[in-house]
Formats: C-alpha cells, sequence, structure tokens
C-alpha cells in the first residue's frame, strides 16, 4: 500500500520536485558565483543563507499546494476515500515526501556551498553540521506551514496574507527578529559565520513548531472524516469573496496606516550652535549648555567640520538632500583614548557623535572620519557595516583622519600596520572576515592595516580611482527599511567593484598592499 | 427471507445527521447474496449517506453494518477490500490512464485480478491508454466498474452509477450489472431514483424517503401490496390496511367516494370486498414519498 501510494503521489508531482530543485539549486550557484568571485569563503554560506530563507518558503508554498491543495481542489480525494485506503496514510505519504523533498533541497544547497568554499575556507564538520542543521531546521519548519496551510484551501490565501502584513510589520517594527526561532537559524548575522555554537535552544523551539505543524495537518485532514479539508477545498463563494475582500481591504488600509504614521520628530539639540555650509548642517552642544559660557570653541569645530563634510560629501558623490543632519554632544566621559563615541538609536535622518572636544587627545579629523563613515553606515541601512564592506570604511577613515596629521602620528600608524602584516598577514580573507582580523590584531592596527591599503591605492593609482571604489561600494543611499539595500548588497559584490574601478583584481592588490606595509619594516622615515 | 438466504449485508437502525438534519433515521436493510438490490429514493432521501456509511467513509451515530458476516459501527479496512465501489461521481486523477491507474487501486486490494481488469477493459470498450481526463462520463462509469469488479468483490455497491448518462448507455451498463449478478453471482447494492432501472435490475428494492425506510421487499410483492381503493365515507378499512395516500377527497359527504392507496399484506386483499386496482411502479413510488401533485 505504502509502495503505491508513493508511487502515485512521485507520478503526479515529480515534474514539481525537479523544477523547483533545479530553480532552486541553480539560484544558489548564482549566489555563490558571484561570492566566489570575490573570494570570499563566509560569504558564500552568508548567500546560501539568504537563498535558504527565501527560497524555503517559496518551495514550501508549491509543494504544499501540489501535494495537499490541489488534491482536495481537485476532488480526487472523493475517489481515494472509496478505495479502501486509510486516510492518515495518505497524510503520512504526502508530509513524508513534502519533508524528504525540502530537505533534500536544503542540503544540496549547503552541499553546493561546500563545494564552492573549497579552497577559500576551511568547513569543519562541525561548521558543516551547524550550516546542515540549520538549514534542515528552516526548512523543515517552513515546509509544515506550507503543508497545514493546503488543508486550509482556499482560506490559504488569506492566511499567506496576513503573514505578508505580519513580516512587513516586523519588518517596520524594531522588533529584532534574529533573536527568534526558527527566524534566528537562518539569519544573515549568523548563519554562514557561526562555526563554534550549536544552536540547540533554536533548534529545540523550531523542533517544537515542526511537531505542532505535524500534529495541525493531521487534525484537519482527518477531523470529522477529512470533511473539513473537504470543505474547504472548495471553490469560494461569494459571500466568503466578500469577506476576504473585506479583509484585504481592512489588511491593506491597516499596514498603510502603520507605514504612514508621523516620522519621529527630528532629533534636535536646545542650546547648540549650529553651523551650516554648503547644505551641511551640524549642530554642537556643550555638556552642559549655559548661555552666558562664550562658545567660540563650539562654532569653530562646528564650522570647520561643515565645510569638511560637504567637501567629503561631494567627493564621495552623496547627494546634499541624502546627507543627515550632524549633531554633536560634548562628552567628558568617554573611556577609549579617541574621545569620541556615536549613538546608534536615532531613527530620523540626522547621526547623533559624542565627543570630548575639549580633552587634549581629541582629532577633528578623526571626528571627521568617524561621522562620514556614520553617515555611510546610516545611509546604507548598515550595510556597509557588513565584513565584506567594512575594510572600506575603515581605509577611508585612515584616509581623512591622516590627511592632516603630523609625520609622528603617520609613523606610528604605519608601525601598527607593519606590526599587524608581520604577525597576523593579509589576505584576501582577512578583508572578508575583517572583524575577525580586527580581534587578531586589535581595531587600531586592522584600521592602520586598511588605511594603509587605501593609502597605497590612491598613491599608486590616483585619487580618483580611490574615489571611484568608494562610489562604487560604499555611497549608496537607502531610505527604507526592506530588502533593497540587502538585494543591491549582495548583487554589487566588493572584488568585481574592485576590478572595475582600478583595473586589477582584488587578490592582486592585497599582495601588493600587504608588501607595501611590509616595505616600511626597515625603513626609519615616512614614504612620500 | 428464506432462512436459506444468506445476507452480505446487513443494516440495523443506522442514524446519522448534519448539524439538525437527520440524513438517515433508523435504517433497516438486508441484502442477500447473489441478489440485485435496487435502493430507491428521490434527491436528497439520503442514499448517498447510507452508501457513504456503508463505505466506511462516515461514521453513522448509532445502528450496526454487518458485512459478510461481520458486525462493526464503522466498516474495516478489510471489510472494504471485498467491496467494488463506484461513487456517483468519477473524480480520477487527470493525468493517470486507465491502466496506471488500475495499477494504483490494483496495489490496494488483495485480490486484485489484473488479467479480469483487462478484460473489462477491453469487453468495456474503455481505452486503457488514454488518459482519464480525455474519456467520456460514460467511458469514466465503465472504467470505475472495471475497477470496482478487478479485485472479485463479494459485494459491488453502486451509488447512482447511470446518472447523467444517456439512455443507451445507461441500458448498456445495467445489462453489465445484471449480466454480472447472473452469471457470476455478484451481490449488487445499487441506488437510483429512477423506476425503470429498479424495475427492470433489481430483485429486491428498498425505498428511502427522509432518511427513514418506507419499504422493503421484492417489486412483485410490493406491487402485489400497495393497490389504489375507492370506498365510501364511513367505511372503515379492516385492521392491516395502511394508507399510503389520499387521492381523492370529495368533501364531507356522505356516500362520497374516497381514493386512496393501502398497502395491505396480499392475504388480506382476499378478505375484502373494496373495488381496487392494480398500480404501476411509478403511482406506488410516488404515493410512497408521498408526493402531491403540482398544478402550475
Amino acid at each position: 500500500m505504502t509502495g503505491v501510494l508513493f508511487q502515485k503521489e512521485w507520478q503526479r508531482n515529480w515534474f514539481t520536485f525537479l523544477w523547483l530543485g533545479i530553480l532552486i539549486w541553480l539560484i544558489v550557484l548564482i549566489t555563490c558565483y558571484f561570492y566566489n568571485a570575490g573570494g570570499t569563503g563566509a560569504g558564500v554560506f552568508s548567500g546560501i543563507g539568504m537563498g535558504l530563507m527565501i527560497l524555503m518558503p517559496i518551495s514550501s508554498l508549491f509543494l504544499g499546494h501540489a501535494l495537499v491543495a490541489s488534491e482536495f481542489q481537485s476532488k480526487t480525494q472523493l475517489f481515494l476515500e472509496g478505495l479502501p485506503l486509510p486516510k492518515w496514510r495518505m497524510i503520512t505519504m504526502k508530509l513524508f515526501l513534502a519533508f524528504a523533498a525540502t530537505i533534500f533541497y536544503a542540503v544540496g544547497c549547503i552541499l553546493i556551498g561546500w563545494l564552492y568554499a573549497q579552497g577559500s575556507e576551511v568547513v569543519t564538520p562541525r561548521f558543516l553540521g551547524i550550516l546542515l542543521s540549520s538549514a534542515c531546521g528552516w526548512a523543515l519548519f517552513s515546509m509544515g506551514f506550507f503543508f497545514v496551510t493546503g488543508f486550509l484551501g482556499r482560506y490559504r490565501f488569506l492566511i499567506y496574507l496576513l503573514l505578508v502584513l505580519s513580516i512587513l510589520l516586523l519588518i517596520s517594527s524594531s522588533v529584532p527578529m534574529s533573536r527568534f526561532p526558527p527566524y534566528a537559524l537562518i539569519d544573515y548575522s549568523r548563519f554562514g559565520l557561526e562555526r563554534e555554537i550549536w544552536p540547540i535552544s533554536n533548534l529545540r523551539f523550531t523542533g517544537i513548531f515542526i511537531v505542532g505543524w505535524v500534529v495541525a495537518a493531521y487534525i484537519l485532514g482527518l477531523a470529522k472524516e477529512g470533511s473539513i479539508s473537504t470543505m474547504l477545498g472548495e471553490k469560494m463563494s461569494y459571500r466568503e469573496k466578500m469577506f476576504i475582500g473585506g479583509a484585504i481591504v481592512i489588511g491593506g488600509l491597516a499596514i498603510s496606516s502603520v507605514f504612514s504614521q508621523p516620522k519621529p520628530e527630528p532629533f534636535s539639540l536646545p542650546g547648540a550652535v549650529v553651523e551650516e555650509w554648503d547644505g551641511v548642517e551640524v549642530a554642537i552642544s556643550p555638556e552642559d549648555p549655559d548661555p552666558d559660557k562664550p562658545v567660540d570653541t563650539e562654532v569653530a569645530i562646528a564650522g570647520k567640520l561643515a565645510r569638511r563634510l560637504a567637501e567629503q560629501r561631494d567627493w564621495l558623490g552623496i547627494p546634499p538632500v541624502n546627507f543627515p543632519k550632524i549633531f554633536i554632544v560634548e562628552k567628558t566621559d568617554i573611556e577609549e583614548k579617541e574621545k569620541i563615541d556615536w549613538d546608534e538609536s536615532l531613527t530620523d535622518n540626522s547621526i547623533l557623535m559624542y565627543a570630548g572636544y575639549r580633552e587634549p587627545e581629541f582629532s577633528e579629523n578623526r571626528l571627521l572620519s568617524w561621522t562620514l563613515s556614520q553617515v555611510m553606515r546610516k545611509n546604507s541601512m548598515k550595510r556597509v557595516g557588513r565584513e565584506h564592506r567594512w575594510w572600506i570604511i575603515c581605509g577611508l577613515e585612515g584616509l581623512w583622519e591622516m590627511e592632516q596629521a603630523d609625520p609622528e602620528t603617520i609613523r606610528e600608524r604605519e608601525k601598527l600596520a607593519v606590526e599587524a602584516v608581520k604577525k597576523h598577514g593579509l589576505t584576501l580573507n582577512n578583508l572578508w572576515d575583517w572583524s575577525k582580523y580586527q580581534k587578531d590584531v586589535e581595531w587600531r592596527s586592522a584600521d592602520a592595516v586598511a588605511w594603509m591599503g587605501m593609502r597605497h591605492l590612491m598613491q599608486s593609482r590616483g585619487k580618483d580611482i580611490v574615489q571611484s571604489f568608494a562610489r562604487r561600494t560604499v555611497t549608496r543611499r537607502f531610505t527604507r527599511v526592506d530588502g533593497r539595500a540587502v538585494v543591491w548588497d549582495y548583487s554589487n559584490p566588493v572584488a568585481p567593484a574592485f576590478k572595475a574601478a582600478t583595473g586589477i583584481t582584488l587578490e592582486e592588490y592585497v599582495k601588493q598592499w600587504r608588501e607595501y606595509i611590509l616595505s616600511f619594516e626597515s625603513e626609519k622615515e615616512t614614504k612620500p | 427471507m428464506s432462512s436459506l438466504e444468506k445476507a452480505i449485508l446487513r443494516v440495523r437502525d443506522l442514524r446519522r445527521s448534519y448539524g439538525n438534519f437527520v440524513a438517515v433515521d433508523g435504517l433497516n436493510l438486508q441484502v442477500n447474496e447473489g441478489e440485485i438490490y435496487g435502493f430507491l429514493g428521490v434527491n436528497g432521501a439520503g442514499k448517498t449517506t447510507t452508501i457513504r456509511m456503508l463505505m466506511g467513509i462516515i461514521t453513522p451515530e448509532s445502528g450496526t453494518i454487518e458485512l459478510m458476516g461481520e458486525t462493526t459501527r464503522r466498516t474495516t479496512l478489510k471489510q472494504k477490500q471485498k467491496i467494488g465501489y463506484v461513487s456517483q461521481e468519477q473524480v480520477f486523477y487527470p493525468w493517470m490512464t486507465g491502466q496506471m491507474l488500475g495499477k494504483f487501486v490494483g496495489g490496494l486490494y488483495p485480490k486484485w485480478d489484473k488479467q479480469e481488469f483487462e478484460r473489462l477493459l477491453k469487453v468495456l470498450e474503455v481505452p486503457a491508454d488514454r488518459k482519464t481526463s480525455q474519456l467520456s462520463g460514460g467511458m469514466r462509469v465503465k472504467l470505475a466498474l472495471a475497477l470496482a469488479l478487478a479485485p472479485r468483490p463479494s459485494l459491488l455497491i453502486l451509488d447512482e452509477p447511470t446518472a447523467g448518462m444517456d439512455p443507451v448507455a445507461r441500458r448498456e451498463f445495467l445489462d453489465i450489472i445484471e449480466h454480472q449478478a447472473r452469471e457470476y453471482g455478484r451481490t449488487t447494492f445499487f441506488s437510483t431514483h429512477l423506476l425503470n432501472e429498479v424495475e427492470r435490475a433489481a430483485d429486491k428494492v428498498g425505498i428511502i424517503h427522509q432518511g427513514k425506510q418506507r419499504f422493503e421487499g421484492d417489486l412483485k410483492l410490493l406491487q402485489n401490496r400497495v393497490q389504489r381503493i375507492k370506498v365510501r365515507a364511513g367505511v372503515t378499512l379492516p385492521a392491516g390496511f395502511n394508507v399510503w395516500r389520499v387521492e381523492e377527497k370529495p368533501g364531507d359527504v356522505e356516500g362520497a367516494l374516497f381514493e386512496m392507496v393501502v398497502d395491505a399484506p396480499p392475504e388480506l386483499w382476499a378478505t375484502t370486498t373494496v373495488a381496487r386496482e392494480n398500480l404501476s411502479l411509478d403511482d406506488i413510488f410516488i404515493a410512497c414519498v408521498g408526493v402531491a401533485a403540482k398544478r402550475i
């Protein structure tokens, strides 16, 4: 009996299984190609994670329709129920095929990534196990959900609509989705990067969800002799169409009202000194604003910063309208020796920096460079903060910071870079794994390495080449919290952008860059 | 019923309702081995609900079903494997051919006879290699019949199989049923709302109306029992006479003639002098289900 059921389902759905598999793997292959072209190891799996996050629910939607919904829609279950065939067996076979297919797809994706990562990344059995368990957990969760909704017949569309609306609401809210399973399993900040810690807790919660879906599927399929799923599988009546139409309209209005909610009040700094230059507005407020105290320092810093920010804004090619307002608040208790900090919680179009600008260690150049990097982070929805682009920001920061630095400071910085490269080397993989490199060599040294890379590029190829590279990789602005920033990020890998801007491969350049840094080992004097 | 007759199917006090609507209410019936049982009723009388209970598709609220000597509340998988079933609507997988369908259904029956299935397809002129979506309605019923007969079932249950068929196809189909019953002693239980089908093929008839059984027995007995009589007002009918329907009621006039359809055991008819008239099966059925004549 099991054999004929399997054969029947296979004969009916083999084409769906096949084209879904081909499509998923093809998309994953293309993703890997782009990331491998960028020379990234971790990036391959990050790309696959993104792919799985989107492709698994889509494939589950199709499988749920093919295996469950279409059976009830075409009323073929009427034929089946006249046969000596228990309904539970029919559901079990469908469930088995759905889960097997989706696991097959997920495992295939990981194996493709593994093959692509050969030679560029060490894939330990543990890492592979973490990837496989996370991918399969997510895949089974998606399949379970769409399998159950297949039993809801025509009402599943209402569920899907509610799901889409809920996702939009969650995206627009500040709910940290990455913390909650099963999404946590596939979250791009973790998937492909976590090599050591098994996601036990997330898998456990996901398992509970999956069991829940399976139980719900059996309940829906068997309750009242399956008459519920049969009834739901029928076409919509006029009244139902009206009801669902109404629900869509109300849902649409609800979501549009959420999106059209008044934007948060612009951040303001009462008592601040405001200077404006060519559209760049900088407001500086002392720690304890006092109308009787002189504000000469604030005026000087704000004026100079506004002017230099406007220059760099134009150099980076950021349109003036896209440049946020800059607020600087004096803060004397910053522990870091740079005496600069920033706030990431502002939601409107502004940047809030903290600076101990009366402290001797304070540097205006550093404030300028760090402010610019925050501008680019904000504009890109933090995408430039991702590892594969962060070294560019660090390098540019260095250029701006060291532009007017004294030779002593420059020599100190060069020394840091030399020591870092001597001790830890510098490879293409370090660029893709920049956070780890920062941890290994200490972030100031990593910044020094990045700065020297950018400086060498400027000295050897010209400032225009650096500008072209920066404009291609880190200056894009996104105004909405949706998937566009992510899509742009993944569809514009750094390595091809570097090649397009400079004419040489990034891999080749990293070799030159390393040699350039090491050449300072024997030199006492700073190179011109 | 003769004590020698072996019951293949016996139903006792079967009841099933949907919400407040009672679809089948205390139904009793018996189908003996080798018999063709015509289950007659108007649309919505409860025929399909009864058959769905017999097939174990739905569970009765109360009552018992005795199938091939085994009494259950709900028909078991093993019992189902001994039943050939043709449903009212033939919904096959459109991408399957007759042959594929035979392979699939055959895997569910332990006594599936592949040769018999192929023979039946040939005899019934159903192209085995054509997709079911390309078969006509009549062909599909024949395919369903082949699928139902190939496991050599002890009982064949047909739920209004000829509904939607043209007269030629219907006759052909009934010929096959009759042939199967007479030639192979195949016990057949079929529901219909068409009297001529019952009249032609059935050995025994059960009439169901509004979920309740109105009659069960052979057709000749039915025609002998149910007759139209004319009696004068004030005449008392003998005990055992059961009035099914009063057709003419001239009013409260002394000596006026009443025309009515009455059910009585044949032996009682001999004891009365009341003028009577034999009825067609149509008239008997209409009287049985109590449908009033409508004039537009």
